[in-house]
């Protein structure tokens, strides 16, 4: 008899069916994980949730999902299994499931991961949820299959925060999203005629940072993402910049210039009481926190041309931390502190995204496009999303640290940058 | 002459330009807003066109002041090339956008001369208000890019009151590379976008 353990996510965003981010694998790894996913039974609410959970898998560049045409059979739960017919696929593991609808309108969503080789079952989960929760399920399964297969956790199930510039009546608009991690599910939060920027989240994922010229100036404001609750937090004379949460939460690091030129600040969120942090007649700006708290890299042209530089919140004492080409900036820090990721350019003018090990100070360009820019790192550290230039069009892109795996999501409508990838969302 | 009177009639246009863009602007949301998405209307848009209209119209009538002004005082002048003078005025002051190097604040040869006669005009106008707009190009990072614009904006203020205008007068804004002059790849493009413009939001000359 099979145990199922039972899950209820707890989310809060409302549903759209429409993609507005249209993904598009560029590159895989070629040693990607061969995996089948067999299309689930049952009830589905809107797309299949294997489908679903396909697509995050080979989304991620470590697996390999057999086609639908070349899967043997379709069964949909290990009960009665008949392994000898899944000797020959070149797999070793098979993801199976069902969904059935409930009596009060939701969804039961059972899963399973086998070992084709070793006839066990490595995963067998149920969820119920609301038909608003459709693809929350599927993200989920995926991440836990992930997990199990990769021993890295999943982030199939956290979002994307980015700006999309669109137009309307024939002048230029400025949207604040959030959307899935595969760009479905697009949440508009903030509708704008002027410019908006720079925007984060808060450690816990219910909060965004941003920049917003609606006052024909630049501020910064944070906002509730479910009740909508905004809080204009700086609106000094001269810049008000590059907000950033501390991974505590209390303290918001952002770049103000109104002391004479732009340095970097460190606000604490309850009070608002500002602690200047750079003192220098350079711009020091896009600032981001370590890990600990106990310090912030940001960039500096205090050298001649922009660098990423480190200060410690202790002493103030600045470290300078790159020296390949002309211009580094607007790093952001991996989860585990270990890696920088910056815009990178070398002698050839080109912008591109760029990692460097801070254990060896050695520097992997990642990008081969000319206008990257805004780099964020993955919760689990693995991949990174950036805003790239296709033609006219700026477009999102995903890379894998290694570089091997690259995903366009391009917009349907305008243009979308700054993305954000959110922390782990909670179930 | 009467060209104060002009620049309180200017003045006056435009703040009801303002008032209307600023009492139009939807309040911010709440946590009892039932809409899905923080909505800023076009209306702020049309305001703020509304405001720009004035604003030309404003200027218009400023610059025929200000034309007939130094007419009149190349008419009652003694010196033969005080006409040439003038309209050399009224032309630097006509320009309005100053260019930039890449990465670099640095004010260019060419337009020096421009910039000292809208330093001129300002301090004999101390009713002209301007708003010094810095810009940068799509290269390089966002907020990197605010700080340049400001550097860029900072530069040419500290000309103007190096030249004659009173800091009052003068408010500096960045935009970064939010609001790039025209579209596009490439330094043509690219060169266009580095630039400091000057909004005169009073006593347009």
């Amino acid at each position: 008899m099979l145990r199922f353990s039972t899950l209820l996510l707890l989310l809060t965003l409302s549903s759209l069916s429409r993609a507005e981010l249209v993904i598009e694998i560029t590159r895989g790894a070629d040693d990607a994980l061969p995996i089948a996913v067999v299309p689930f039974s049952g009830t589905q609410a809107s797309d299949n949730i294997g489908s679903i959970i396909k697509a995050d898998l080979e989304r991620s560049g470590r697996f390999r999902a057999l086609p639908d045409n070349q899967l043997p059979a379709q069964p949909d739960s290990s009960t009665g299994l008949n392994y000898a017919q899944w000797q020959s696929i070149g797999t070793n593991h098979l993801v199976v499931g069902s969904s059935k609808a409930t009596a009060d309108g939701r969804y039961e969503i059972r899963f399973e991961l086998l070992s084709l080789d070793r006839k066990t079952r490595l995963l067998g989960e149920a969820l119920t949820v609301p038909v608003s929760q459709w693809r929350d399920a599927a993200h989920f399964a995926a991440d836990r299959i992930f997990e199990a297969l990769t021993g890295a956790r999943g982030i199939f199930a956290t979002k994307i925060l980015y700006v999309n510039q669109y137009p309307h009546n024939g002048k230029v608009r400025y949207r604040l999203e959030l959307a899935d991690a595969d760009g479905f599910r697009p949440l508009s939060i903030l509708d704008s005629p002027e410019p908006i920027l720079s925007p984060g989240w808060s450690p816990d994922g219910r909060k965004v940072a941003y920049v917003s010229f609606e006052s024909g100036r630049p501020a910064i404001y944070t906002q509730n993402i479910a009740t909508q609750q905004r809080t204009r937090i700086a609106s000094f004379s001269g810049l008000n910049g590059a907000p950033t949460w501390s991974p505590d939460g209390g303290r918001m690091a952002l770049t103000l210039s109104r002391d004479g030129n732009p340095e970097i600040y460190i606000m604490d969120v309850a009070t608002q009481a500002l602690t200047r942090v750079t003192n220098h007649a350079a711009i020091d700006t896009e600032p981001r926190w370590m890990p600990d708290g106990k310090s912030l890299v940001f960039t500096s042209d205090r050298g001649g041309t922009a660098q990423i530089y480190k200060v410690s919140l202790d002493d103030l004492k600045v470290k300078r931390l790159t020296f390949e080409g002309n211009f580094n900036g607007r790093a952001d820090v991996s989860p585990d502190g270990r890696y920088l990721a910056l815009v990178n350019r070398q002698r050839g003018q080109q912008y591109q995204i760029a990692v460097q090990d801070m254990n060896t100070g050695v520097m992997n360009v990642l990008t081969q496009t000319p206008l990257d820019e805004s780099p964020s790192f993955a919760p689990n550290g693995l991949s990174l999303v950036y805003a790239s230039r296709k033609g006219k069009y700026g477009e999102l892109g995903i890379v894998s640290l290694d570089g091997r795996t690259q995903v366009r999501l391009p917009a349907r409508l305008g243009e979308v940058r700054e993305p954000a990838w959110s922390p782990y969302l909670r179930p | 002459m009467n060209l104060s009177k002009f620049n309180v009639i200017a003045a006056a246009i435009l703040s009801m330009g303002l008032a209307a863009c600023t009492t139009t602007k939807a309040p911010e949301a709440n946590g009892a807003a039932a809409s899905a998405v923080v909505q800023q209307s076009d209306a702020d848009r049309a305001a703020a066109e509304a405001a720009a209209k004035a604003k030309a119209d404003a200027a218009r009538t400023a610059a025929a002041a200000e034309a007939a002004r130094l007419q009149s005082q190349s008419l009652n002048s003694a010196q033969s090339d005080a006409a040439t003078r003038a309209n050399d005025l009224a032309a630097s002051l006509g320009m309005k956008t100053f260019y930039f190097g890449y990465d670099d604040a640095n004010l260019q040869s060419d337009v020096i001369n421009s910039l000292k006669a809208h330093a001129f005009y300002l301090s004999n106008n101390s009713g002209a208000r301007v708003q010094v707009n810095g810009h940068a190009d799509e290269r390089g990072t966002r907020e990197y890019n605010m700080a340049l614009g400001e550097r860029r904006a900072k530069a040419v203020a500290a000309f103007l009151t190096g030249n004659g205008a009173r800091a009052s007068q003068l408010e500096v804004v960045s935009y970064g590379e939010e609001k790039p002059a025209v579209a596009g790849e490439g330094e043509e493009s690219w060169a266009k976008n580095r630039r400091v413009e000057l909004d005169y939001t009073a006593g347009n000359p």
